[in-house]
């Protein structure tokens, strides 16, 4: 598995709100990483290998598209190309795309780190309805 | 390598293997139960991401192949699907006992022959409703949207550990079989040998001799043998079929799964709810039942966000509502074909469901329902786990989108509800086992999990599965030896 373009798909979907100081955001980043690729490689066997060659495809693909790997792509054309694939008419490549961001917001929002700040930047308005 | 030997092998220790171990222990029966997953013997909470990498199977990630890909989820560890559920126990509904009586030519299955044996284990389990413990907000909302749309709901009881104030999230805190069962089984004498996977039980003619597999009790994996008079598989849905068909045992085995299918919705209301925070959802609509039932899903921000990543790079701006929000699910008694097989090579199951024309529509319908009396109840928005549709305002809208039913393209489908890949009944042209869980033409070979439910029992199965391993056990130690027909 490459890790690099593991990194930087999570990048790609890491959350914009809640806002977090740089190096809460670094460390609940490189945590959702560790757990997305930790969830590829418990997929079944015959799925693995196929999710693997996925991942290559993906990631040299977008040389067509932008004219680099997806891990070297600048961020706003990350963005495009993986919405491109997360709307292709091919079940397939979104089905590819959905697992990865399923697991990348499970693990980012889930993160303690991630947790308290939602409840910080709530808080006011929570503490308005009698909390 | 020197083979371990007992009187009875048993496969699983999740609701039916943990069951079968301490009845069988109890009777003075020499056990060796075997489970391939770890202890859930942490203080994390069982539905979190950290949980699912531990004591999920898959780590979570198991998919239902078919025209829709499904979520399986399935639990993997010491106490099975027990340990990570949320413990809602239903008695079978009679009509379904009685269907599948006569459609399975199952013998001696009625409500009135399981009654004692719920009996039993409601108390062993402490199943019980709230009492004048306040339910979740989120919960309350939802019966208001029921009741001012006129719909029957309940609440559902639960197998809850004697502590009202613990957190149900928790290890512990539920009356599972690592709190029931297994220390049952293993104070009469049971011994355990966990983590080891049974990959091909030994059979000759049409006796099984035991089993093979892989431990991992010292870290490593180094091989088992295991030699028994009586084997009972009680690996659940999907694994008790893949075991059988790696062993050559094939007849009516994994042709005929059947699951819940589960849609979800995250409803937003002017109120804060902090669902994070509130217990287990307790309310079900029984006015479907058993076709369609509606109920309050586990609830974190996490889960939010992957109802919402459908459309990620529109939807996520609205987190910003996290803690106004819960979770909600309807599910279908699905009649859609499913079956497991053990994939080449590797031997793990592979399952495979494809939804019925009855199924759509019954989660159509569901569907409508659900947002109907979440409206109903005040929620201003609705985000559904349907792609393309972003956000759902008002009852119209719903309307609208529930004219036909809708299209199998736009569903991400979940279920934590498997079962009925290796059918129980006399009729031998669809079951695998007889009315008791023998695997039709072995002797000595027996079925005791989800896996044996004749087809969907329309609500939360645990109850099922215990009732009917506890009957089949019972059967088994009042019986002399049989014969291989």
């Amino acid at each position: 598995m490459n890790p690099r373009l593991i990194a930087a798909l999570v990048q790609t979907i890491f959350p914009d709100w809640p806002a977090l100081p740089p190096a809460d955001r670094a460390r609940v980043a490189q945590d959702t990483t560790t757990f997305v690729a930790g969830q590829i490689e418990a997929l079944p066997r015959f799925l693995h290998v196929p999710y693997l060659l996925g991942l290559t495809g993906f990631n040299w693909l977008a040389v067509l598209y932008g004219g680099r790997t997806f891990a070297r792509l600048p961020p706003p054309r990350r963005s495009r190309y993986l919405r491109f694939w997360s709307e292709s008419p091919l079940g397939l490549m979104r089905d590819f795309v959905k697992m990865i961001r399923s697991c990348a917001v499970l693990a980012a929002f889930d993160h303690p780190t991630m947790t308290r700040r939602l409840e910080e930047v709530t808080q006011d308005e929570r503490e308005g309805n009698g909390r | 390598m020197k083979p371990l030997r007992c009187e009875v092998l048993v496969i699983g220790s999740g609701a039916g293997g943990a069951l079968t171990a301490a009845m069988l222990a109890e009777a003075g029966r020499d056990v060796l139960l075997v489970e391939e997953g770890l202890a859930v013997d942490r203080p994390i909470a069982t539905h979190s991401p950290e949980a699912m990498q531990l004591w999920f199977r898959n780590s979570g990630l198991t998919p239902l192949l078919g025209d829709v890909k499904i979520a399986l989820v399935e639990g993997r560890c010491l106490g099975g699907g027990t340990e990570v559920n949320s413990a809602f126990w239903h008695r079978p509904f009679p009509q379904i006992l009685d269907r599948w009586r006569e459609e399975f030519r199952i013998e001696e299955l009625s409500e009135a022959a399981l009654a004692p044996l719920f009996e039993e284990l409601e108390r062993e389990l402490n199943v019980r409703t709230l009492g004048d413990t306040p339910p979740p907000r989120s919960s309350a909302l939802l019966a208001t949207g029921l009741e001012r749309m006129g719909w029957a709901y309940r609440e559902v009881p639960r197998a809850v550990s004697h502590d009202p104030g613990a957190n149900q999230y928790f290890p512990g805190a539920k009356r599972s079989m690592s709190q029931t069962y297994l220390p049952r089984a293993r104070r009469a004498g049971a011994r355990l040998h966990s983590p080891c996977r049974i990959e091909r039980l030994t059979v000759e003619g049409r006796r099984v001799t035991g089993a093979r597999g892989r431990s991992f009790e010292n870290g490593a994996p180094e091989p088992v043998e295991i030699v028994a008079d009586h084997v009972f598989v009680c690996g659940g849905a999907t694994q008790t079929p893949a075991l059988l068909r790696r062993s050559g045992i094939k007849k009516n085995v994994g042709d005929s799964l059947k699951i819940h299918p589960m849609l979800k919705v995250a409803a937003e209301f002017p109120e804060v709810l902090d669902s994070h925070l509130a217990a287990l959802p307790v309310y079900q609509a029984s006015e479907f039942w058993p076709d369609i039932t509606i109920g309050g899903a586990v609830y974190s921000a996490g889960y939010l966000a992957m109802i919402l990543s459908e459309d990620w790079a529109e939807r996520q701006r609205e987190m910003v509502g996290w803690h106004r929000m819960a979770l909600y699910y309807t599910a279908c008694c699905g009649t859609g074909k499913g079956r497991v097989r053990a994939f080449p090579f590797t031997g793990e199951a592979l399952a495979f469901y494809s939804l019925s024309s009855r199924d759509q529509q019954l989660l159509t319908e569901g569907f409508r329902a659900t947002c109907q009396a979440l409206f109903a109840a005040g929620a201003t928005h609705l985000y559904p786990a349907l792609r393309h549709v972003a956000r759902l305002d008002t009852p119209a809208q719903v309307e609208e989108l529930t004219a036909k039913p809708l299209p199998l393209n736009t569903l991400s489908l979940s279920t934590v509800h498997a079962f009925s890949s290796c059918p129980l009944g006399e009729d031998r042209s669809r079951c695998a086992a007889d009315s008791y869980g023998r695997v039709h033409d072995y002797a000595n070979l027996f079925l005791n999990d989800a896996s044996l439910l004749p087809d969907s029992p329309g609500v939360n199965p645990q109850g099922t599965i215990m009732g009917l391993a506890l009957r089949n056990v019972r059967h088994f130690l009042q019986s002399p030896p049989a014969q291989a027909e």
